[in-house]
């Protein structure tokens, strides 16, 4: 028995010693690793392109902001220089009617620090006209509207006839007949 | 397709600060470490894959080759922690089978033949069923290029202790297979 299993197992550590290594192993062992750097380095192009890419757009996104900064002041500016210019050439009377704004434009020419100032001027109104609108509360209502709406709700023929001119007229024109005649018949009267 | 020497010519080509020629070390390595490989998997495929992976790992570290001592011994101990590494993915009673049938001999008659080859996996299972320790070395034993130093310095232990885990490890798996009636 003894023998039998020490026989076995040196069956089996000789058959772990002679195996052989398959046939074309390290061409296909060299090949493999060949293969395996080309797609490594090919990943890794890729990462260095991606990588230049993802700069480069980070880039151009970041000049293409300082760019808009820079430029949506002097949009507004221009648009106030161009206001300012029309008031000189109509008058002096125009002049006082003129928005502050203009002022900070001076300064804008003037240094930094004060293009800064109208800058962030401007984008307060930038954000004053972003904001979304909302309906100006009612008015109040004035006295003859008030009367008005009295009248209306109250719904007397008469005082509604009132409100109509031609009717007004006419009553008036009637009135006046009456007045007449009532002043001037004794004259044809006296008369006849 | 690539010849052997083109490929030796790319790698050092590519890294000529290291100076590898890797066709040679193929050449040199490829059949110790598939051996190496193949005591742990009992798989010729998966064995294969395992050197393959060795020598990637040579070609990605090639810059700190200068500083590797024994190239032997380095590329032993890449390869067999590879393959246990693999060993616990796979199923190793699969590979197990397949390997027992192939120690028996064509030549024996069928009911023989199956006995026999009972026999070579009841001591597979058994020497899988030994402490790690024991067992590693007894797999790396079976490579008859391996003395004992190189063994202490892939298992990372001391030329006496692998002395002792040797001669333990073959008593151990005697005794069990005695029981067992192997």
């Amino acid at each position: 028995m003894r023998k039998s299993s020490e026989d076995a197992i040196s069956q089996v550590l000789e058959g772990l010693r002679d195996v052989e290594a398959p046939i074309g192993m390290e061409r296909r062992i060299l090949d493999a690793v060949l293969d395996r750097a080309s797609v490594r380095s090919a990943r890794l192009l890729l990462w260095a392109w991606c990588g230049a890419f993802a700069c480069t757009a980070a880039v151009c996104v970041a000049i293409s902001m300082i760019h808009r900064a820079e430029h949506v002041p002097i949009q507004s500016n221009l648009r106030a220089v161009s206001a300012d210019m029309l008031p000189i050439a109509s008058g002096t009377a125009v002049k006082s009617e003129r928005p502050p704004l203009s002022q900070p434009i001076v300064h804008v020419k003037a240094n930094v620090k004060s293009a800064k100032v109208v800058r962030g001027k401007d984008s307060v109104t930038l954000r004053e006209m972003q904001t979304a609108s909302f309906p100006a509360p009612p008015m109040p209502l004035t006295e003859q509207e008030k009367l008005l709406l009295r009248v209306a709700h109250r719904g007397d023929p008469e005082e509604l006839a009132m409100l109509n001119h031609e009717m007004r007229a006419k009553q008036a024109a009637e009135g006046k007949v009456e007045f007449q005649k009532f002043f001037e018949p004794s004259t044809t009267g006296d008369n006849e | 397709m690539t010849s052997i020497e083109e490929c030796g010519l790319v790698l050092s080509m590519e890294d000529v600060g290291s100076e590898i020629d890797l066709a040679a070390l193929v050449e040199t390595y490829s059949a110790l470490l598939f051996r190496v490989a193949h005591s742990v998997l009992r798989s010729r495929a998966e064995a294969e894959d395992v050197v393959q992976d060795a020598f990637v790992r040579v070609v990605e570290r090639r810059s700190s080759l200068r500083a590797v001592r024994d190239m032997r011994v380095w590329l032993i101990r890449i390869t067999w922690n590879l393959a246990i590494d693999r060993r616990r993915r796979i199923r190793p009673e699969q590979m197990d089978e397949g390997f027992a049938e192939s120690l028996v001999a064509s030549s024996m008659p069928a009911d023989q033949a199956l006995d026999e080859s009972q026999r070579m996996k009841a001591v597979l299972r058994e020497l899988e069923r030994l402490p790690k320790a024991e067992r590693h070395v007894l797999l790396l034993s079976s490579l008859e290029e391996l003395g004992t130093v190189e063994m202490a310095k892939v298992l990372g232990r001391s030329e006496s202790a692998v002395r002792a885990l040797l001669f333990r490890a073959r008593m151990r798996l005697r005794e069990r297979l005695e029981r067992g009636g192997a």
